[in-house]
């Protein structure tokens, strides 16, 4: 019988493994995160509480990312949605060695030299919160009203190049979520293709 | 006259220069060469008429290993962008891509095109155009380049042509370049689709019998975001036509969609057919089931030639299982059982058909509980394949310990009628039934660590595919296995042709627990490897413990009877237990320095350690290179490392032909090696790959490797 329960055993040690989350799907409750930021501040979806947040996942060599940063336009963006009232939480998923990857102090250069403004920087080099969120580019951005609920999901604006003449023909879908969440209105484009370099998972 | 004759020469020259000067017009425009792709305009024509139409193409050469967008560009990416500046009137058409191709990049998709694409673009003359003149076609093009990382490239290109009355013909090397690029064009497919929602899930359906599963069959939607790329793609076939199941994207609306249109592509690398199909919206047939499937992608084998058939692999899985019977861990379980039989063959024949069926019960209901328990954990993410029980030190203890008490019982060292082997004939000698179930599932126990070279494939093919079809390839390697006995247990004939039990069986057993002793080695040398001296210490301790807790159990049975006996020999396994739970793997500092080819030691292989990074230099640098996946627990592998790659001959030829031998490692859990042997199709090892000088694709050498093919793959023949 010993025999069994060591057989037996074998079978069930990784019975109880938990299956994977559900994806994120705008319009319900966002995904459960458990994250540390660079500055040690433990970040859940109870610590934003009746806050409105944003997920924004940079690599500071992808040329999408570049053009938002080098026109201002992320900074801008952070700034305009901070002063409302959301918490900004910048996210780099990158693995070690591969392109975008950076440790906490040079994430902390790399904010100060490209005039960021995030509220947090996550450090993701194992791509679990990446992989949480589904998240497939950079940039590609959330954002989460004061109910934990997941309101917008998708690109930084309406024009997928590389271009940064085009920032100021398009729409920013960051802005127009927050701005809707704040006024309580409905976000108009709740959803869009991210677009961009894939994430160096 | 003379000046008449003059200005008529003159203007002949002018004539001349005009419209033949190669400055002007040619049916190319030059080559743009930027950091990732070298990119020129072709025209198929070498003039253009008023009123109708030429073909230019947009030819660009890719840096090896990047690759450029289609118009939908799938998880991230961006497609090929023309701004025309034509003459006033002409007009110029949508981009015809080449057939897409899955470019996968972790759990990403993207659709895209490697090496040399040619985008068509058909550019229209108004009616009004004015033969004898010259018309410059220029074009703003932006794309963007990927291999890991992503650069945005751009060039301004011009091609001019003489506008003519009447058709010049084609230019010869335009014809050439946009000939070829026609032929890589989807066609429009001559069969019907139609496409439904299943509960949320978008399912295409084509009418065709073009298609069989063994070809690999995907689908590209027109519209981004309508199915997700890197999600589900099962596909289906029947007597009919074919169907495809995806995962949705976000601007999948069940309610509103009323087109899915796409290119169908069948096949693999240069052979790849595409087909464009517009499916029209029908009703989910009444007796459709959404196959049950995986969370995440399945893997993608790109440039992979098409794999063996569902039925094929089953049969693989089958005969895979019927020759773990004579493996020589199980043989001494199937065997000493079904001799249990052929003595008890005057008893009741209900009886024993009923152990029969239990037992082979017992076997499927412990494969399809470990197929089971691979799949979840593959779905939760986790990137493990085959031999993942033996990547854990610990099991490969609790292994040992099992194979040591198969062995003790067997050399008499303890009996079986209330214990250990009570399992199997003691418990069946008992009370049958459940003995039977247990003898199946303690079958599997031990077949478990000798699972060999014919089950590689089945059980590849088994996890890349939906759970149901992965479980059924594992049932099916159950019923191998348990074939023989459940053979023998129905038909009383078989039972009689065993040799009659006796005083040799005792004899025979005892022998036969030394097959389980070499078993024992080979998995303390594995977990050597794994767990280091300090882990070996640890399983001797453990295994004397067990050893000790066996002898005072079969004294204790010698004396008739003993409590304290089996108190003790209890007391010793929990013992056992607890030094085993104590183990901790502990990798090997496996960081030998890199030797190339012709240089260091010439007695031993070229070795470098396996990197995704170190193989794509060596492939860019047109180094060939061999990748031998493979474990310390994998039985073949070691096989083939004797008796093949550590020949001297075999060495010389890797030095000789400048091969490197790169070691991909798999002995403890490695998730970089796991999705390098998933791109293959695999999960599990050996896998042997030789990358040839500049090949696109490596070339797949069989399980059993043989010095003449391993001679001739090095030398390139």
């Amino acid at each position: 019988m010993k025999l069994a329960t060591l057989c037996l055993g074998f079978v069930m040690v990784a019975a109880f493994v938990p299956v994977s989350a559900a994806a994120p799907t705008v319009g319900e409750t966002t995904p459960a995160f458990s994250v540390t930021t660079i500055d040690d501040v433990a970040l859940t979806n109870a610590s934003l509480a009746d806050t409105v947040y944003v997920f924004e996942w940079t690599n500071h060599e992808c040329p999408f990312v570049r053009k938002h940063y080098h026109a201002g336009n992320m900074q801008m963006t952070q700034e305009q949605t901070i002063a409302d009232g959301a918490v900004w939480i910048t996210v780099i998923s990158s693995a070690p060695g591969k392109q975008g990857h950076l440790n906490e102090d040079e994430a902390r250069e790399l904010t100060t030299s490209r005039g960021a403004q995030p509220t947090h920087i996550v450090l993701d080099e194992d791509g679990t919160l990446g992989h949480l969120f589904e998240a497939k580019t950079t940039p590609h951005m959330y954002v989460s009203d004061r109910t934990d609920t997941l309101r917008y999901a998708g690109a930084i604006d309406s024009i997928p190049s590389a271009n940064k003449k085009d920032i100021d023909k398009a729409e920013n879908y960051v802005l127009a979520a927050v701005s809707s969440i704040n006024a309580g209105l409905e976000v108009a484009t709740k959803q869009s293709q991210p677009y961009g370099c894939s994430i160096k998972y | 006259m003379i000046m008449r004759r003059l200005s008529l020469l003159l203007t002949c020259f002018i004539a001349v220069l005009f419209s033949a000067g190669p400055a002007h017009t040619d049916a190319r425009s030059r080559e743009i060469v930027t950091d990732n792709a070298v990119s020129r305009l072709f025209s198929e024509q070498a003039g253009i008429v008023p009123g109708e139409s030429v073909v230019i193409g947009f030819h660009q050469k890719l840096r090896d290993g990047w690759h450029v967008y289609w118009s939908n560009p799938g998880d991230s990416g961006l497609p090929l962008v023309l701004k025309w500046t034509l003459p006033e009137a002409f007009s110029a058409g949508d981009i015809w891509y080449p057939v897409p191709h899955r470019l996968p990049l972790d759990t990403l998709i993207n659709y895209g095109h490697e090496g040399e694409p040619t985008f068509l673009i058909e550019i229209t003359a108004p009616a009004n155009a004015e033969p004898g003149t010259n018309v410059t076609f220029s074009v703003d093009a932006t794309w963007l380049i990927c291999d890991d990382i992503c650069v945005p490239e751009q060039g301004i290109l011009e091609i001019s042509l003489p506008v003519v009355s009447e058709s010049l013909g084609p230019d010869p090397e335009g014809e050439f370049i946009i000939g070829a690029a026609r032929q890589r064009l989807p066609v429009e497919a001559d069969f019907t689709a139609d496409f439904f929602d299943a509960d949320g899930v978008p399912v295409l359906r084509l009418n065709t019998d073009l298609f069989d599963q063994e070809d690999e069959t995907h689908f590209f939607p027109f519209v981004p975001s309508l199915i997700e790329p890197g999600g589900n793609e099962i596909v289906t076939t029947d007597g009919d036509g074919l169907t495809i199941q995806f995962t949705k994207g976000f601007e999948y609306d069940p309610s509103t969609i009323e087109k899915f249109d796409g290119v169908v592509t069948t096949g693999s690398g240069a052979d790849t057919q595409g087909f464009v199909v517009r499916a029209t919206k029908i009703d989910a047939p009444a007796d459709f089931v959404v196959a049950a499937a995986p969370s995440r992608s399945t893997p993608t084998t790109v440039g992979q030639s098409s794999a063996p058939g569902l039925f094929g692999i089953l049969w693989f899985a089958f005969l895979g299982g019927i020759i773990l019977n004579v493996m020589p861990c199980v043989f001494p379980v199937v065997f000493i059982k079904a001799a249990s039989l052929a003595s008890a063959a005057h008893e009741d024949r209900g009886a024993i058909r009923t152990q029969g069926l239990l037992y082979t019960v017992g076997v499927l209901a412990t494969f399809v509980a470990l197929a089971g328990i691979l799949i979840a954990l593959r779905t939760a993410g986790e990137q493990i394949g085959w031999g993942f029980h033996l990547q854990s030190p610990m099991m490969v203890s609790v292994f040992a310990v099992v194979i040591l008490l198969v062995g003790l019982n067997l050399a008499g060292l303890f009996e079986v009628a209330t214990s250990v082997q009570g399992l199997g004939s003691g418990l069946a000698a008992r009370n049958g039934n459940l003995g039977a179930f247990f003898t199946g599932l303690l079958a599997v126990a031990v077949a478990a660590p000798c699972i060999g070279p014919f089950l590689g494939v089945p059980v590849g093919f088994a996890l890349t595919q939906p759970a149901a079809i992965g479980l059924s390839v594992f049932a099916v390697m159950g019923l191998g296995l348990a074939l023989p006995y459940l053979l023998i247990s129905l038909i009383p004939a078989l039972a009689g042709l065993l040799p009659k039990p006796g005083a040799w069986m005792e004899t025979f057993k005892q022998l036969l627990s030394f097959a389980m002793f070499a078993t024992l080695i080979w998995l303390i040398w594995t977990l050597t490897l794994q767990a280091g001296t300090d882990g070996l210490v640890l399983l001797l301790c453990a295994l004397l413990i067990v050893g000790f807790a066996a002898w005072v159990y079969g004294n204790g049975q010698r004396a008739g009877g003993g409590l304290t006996s089996r108190l003790l020999a209890l007391a010793a396994l929990i013992g056992a237990g607890v030094v085993i739970a104590d183990i901790q793997p502990q990798p090997r500092s496996a960081i030998r320095t890199f030797s190339l080819p012709g240089e260091g030691d010439l007695s031993e292989l070229p070795t470098a350690i396996f990197s995704q990074v170190d193989l794509a230099e060596l492939r860019t640098a047109g180094t060939p290179v061999f990748v031998d996946f493979t474990a310390a627990w994998c039985v073949t592998c070691q096989v083939n490392k004797q008796r093949v790659l550590k020949r001297a001959d075999i060495i010389n030829a890797f030095h000789e032909n400048g091969v490197v031998y790169m070691v991909a490692d798999w002995t403890l859990q490695d998730p970089a090696i796991t999705r390098a042997l998933e791109a293959q199709g695999r999960s599990g090892v050996p896998l042997y790959l030789f990358y040839a000088p500049g090949a696109e694709n490596p070339a797949v050498l069989p399980q059993m490797l043989s010095v003449k093919l391993m001679l001739e793959t090095l030398s390139g023949l």
